[in-house]
């Protein structure tokens, strides 16, 4: 096993590298570290099946894909037409974004980019933003956060001891494209998701109830009990969306659409283009364009979780064919972040959220916990297709127009 | 031969780095430790500070604060808000601090200047001069965070501040602040002529071009602050510094 994991002390529950018990799963490079893993017969864990029935058995022909990738932009450009903008694009300057973002460039797609800076961002991020926006000659709206605001926020997710310290980043990310989008009457968001890169959509039983990476960060619930319990500064200006306002505006306002999935996307192929393109430059790991997810990944959640979150990474390559597993478990075998870096990010890490050495050191050694041991919705969000369905059920004799009845729409 | 200094200026308050137009409608930009770092990384020459807090709340420089951001500088920094005595400027220098910017001081404790020459050397100390046009259009000194008007023409009070000591002018224009419409160049040309320390042209630049267009009226660097920290039409918040060679290029060509 990967030396440099070794080290971490074991955490209760969970099976480390290097103690008895302890399995990767025989297709991908996912591992017991993952409290919701679930190996069948052959030993092929329950995220490999996961990719398998919701990504592969929903796959389509290519040419299929491709059609249905020109009528959304033929659609988005006809909904766009006489507005500014046709479409919302959240950029990160990270590698699928900025992919995207050329590829809007190529569709003849008029996005408004929005950029989330959460205080975090690296020189190289901006500077990727910039070449973007200057190159391909699109604008950019930026929503700051309230520095003192959102550094309590997070100070209470590390206090609290869950794994998902990047959580309030990543709702203010999809709150903030929301209501961008809603200002400027958008009716499009275009989205970096992509199965190539990240797929990760386990099955069976523990996948509802056990999230070893992170809780669902879109749980305004969770969040708001862990800042009012940990917290200091009110959230005043915040971006919190909880989940009906959530729903209305993917049900209402705005159409989704993942060009990324609908394409063939070679991560390192793009890396290429867009160096070429826009001067694009690279930085070493997944999510490292903010030196908070880099110390994130390659400090906290192995130290403090055991958790290496490049397996995940890894896996999403091997699953879309873009990695054999054996180089896969080559990388593990290096720490994800040279020594130096991390010891530098800790000392950025430190004096950014205004931490002394002992204030770091009880985070640190802290117990693990986990959302559960917290108030959360994790049950509204389980049972979420069940009530929509009751309630358009209920709905239904009072709807009116086409959507109310296809069939006699058409007659 | 090295281009001018191009030097980006962060306005601080309590919550953190802010952008004004006309000194007034401020608006957030985010945390100066990150904005700092980034600046680090892309090399840049100099870095000016203002806490334009201090003076209102009559309180002089947040120390501890100062200590942290020059902590986290890579380059020269310079200091400005709030300083009225000698010991503020000598903790100032202890801090990491490398040049102290008087703007109300210079009006309220005229001594002070050349005592913080004889104690620091004219080199790092600034007079940052504020000059608004009044109704009739003549452009007139003005302090306390640009809402009282002196009266003083700003090619003498630039000379006074010369002979008690100031080793740097910074020349803002309150009316240019944050309208990236380019500097008031008839204003530099005027100082520039009048003083023989090095003239720091401030507020209005949108682009390189408008740069060298100081420069060539007469400044000895140019600094901006909208132009650093605000992208596009929307005046998206994106933290940037031209690369060495546009720079360059900028210069010599104009």
């Amino acid at each position: 096993m990967a030396d440099w994991i070794r080290t971490t002390p074991a955490l209760e529950g969970q099976i480390m590298p290097g103690k008895r018990g302890y399995r990767v799963c025989t297709r991908c490079v996912m591992d017991t570290t993952m409290v919701e893993i679930d190996f069948d017969h052959d030993g092929v864990c329950n995220f490999c099946r996961g990719f398998d029935l919701n990504v592969t058995a929903r796959q389509q022909t290519p040419e299929v894909c491709a059609h249905k990738l020109e009528a959304m932009i033929a659609q988005m450009k006809a909904d766009g037409r006489g507005r500014d903008y046709d479409c919302v694009l959240g950029l990160s300057g990270g590698v699928d974004s900025s992919y995207l973002a050329l590829k809007c460039k190529d569709w003849g797609v008029r996005p408004l980019v929005v950029q989330f800076d959460n205080g975090w961002n690296t020189e190289l991020a901006n500077h990727n933003i910039q070449s973007i926006c200057e190159k391909l000659g699109f604008d950019l709206f930026t929503y700051v956060v309230d520095w003192p605001e959102f550094r309590d926020l997070q100070l209470s997710f590390l206090k609290a001891g869950v794994a998902n310290v990047e959580a309030p980043s990543d709702h203010g990310i999809f709150a903030c494209i929301y209501r961008t989008a809603r200002q400027h009457r958008i009716g499009w968001l275009l989205s970096g998701v992509n199965n190539a890169t990240e797929a990760c959509c386990p099955v069976g039983p523990k996948t509802k109830e056990h999230f070893s990476y992170g809780y669902r960060y879109a749980d305004l619930h969770h969040l708001r009990a862990l800042h009012r319990r940990f917290g200091t500064v009110p959230l005043k200006t915040f971006p919190a969306m909880g989940l009906f306002e959530r729903i209305w505006m993917e049900r209402k306002h705005l159409k989704r659409c993942d060009p990324l999935n609908l394409m063939p996307y070679d991560k390192k192929a793009a890396i290429v283009e867009l160096e070429q393109r826009i001067g694009w430059r690279r930085y070493g790991g997944k999510h490292f364009e903010s030196v908070i997810t880099r110390f994130h990944q390659s400090c906290i959640l192995p130290r403090k979780f055991g958790l290496d979150k490049r397996r995940l990474h890894l896996s999403g390559l091997i699953w879309s064919g873009q990695l054999d597993r054996a180089s896969a478990m080559r990388e593990l075998e290096q720490p994800p972040c040279p020594a130096e870096l991390v010891e530098q990010d800790r000392q950025f890490f430190m004096k950014k959220l205004g931490l002394g050495q002992a204030e770091y050191n009880a985070i640190m050694q802290a117990p693990a916990k986990t959302y559960g041991d917290y108030p959360n919705q994790n049950w509204l969000f389980n049972n979420l297709p069940r009530f929509t369905a009751a309630i358009r059920k209920i709905l239904t004799p009072f709807r009116t127009g086409p959507a109310a009845n296809p069939a006699k729409a058409k007659p | 031969m090295n281009p001018p200094r191009v030097i980006p200026v962060l306005l601080l308050t309590d919550s953190g780095v802010v952008k004004s137009t006309r000194f007034k409608d401020r608006r957030y930009v985010g945390d100066p430790i990150n904005a700092l770092r980034v600046f680090n990384e892309k090399e840049v020459d100099e870095v000016v500070i203002v806490d334009i807090d201090a003076w209102k709340h009559r309180r002089g420089p947040n120390f501890e604060r100062v200590a942290e951001l020059a902590g986290e500088c890579f380059m020269p920094l310079g200091y400005g808000g709030g300083v009225t005595t000698l010991d503020q400027i000598r903790t100032l220098f202890r801090c990491g601090v490398e040049k102290v910017l008087l703007n109300t001081a210079l009006h309220s404790h005229p001594d002070l200047v050349s005592q913080a020459a004889d104690i620091a050397g004219s080199q790092s100390i600034v007079a940052c001069i504020d000059v608004k046009k009044n109704w009739l259009g003549r452009p007139r000194v003005c302090v306390s965070g640009g809402t009282i008007d002196t009266g003083l023409d700003p090619v003498e009070f630039a000379q006074q501040a010369e002979s008690q000591g100031a080793g740097e002018i910074v020349l803002q224009s309150v009316d240019g602040d944050g309208t990236q419409g380019g500097y008031d160049l008839e204003l530099i040309a005027k100082v520039t002529a009048a003083v023989n320390v090095p003239v720091v042209a401030l507020g209005g630049a949108g682009n390189l071009t408008h740069m060298a267009a100081a420069v060539r009226a007469g400044a000895h660097a140019a600094a901006a602050g909208s132009f650093f920290v605000f992208h596009g039409k929307h005046r998206a918040v994106l933290i940037t510094y031209p690369r060495i060679e546009e720079i360059r290029r900028t210069f010599a060509h104009g």
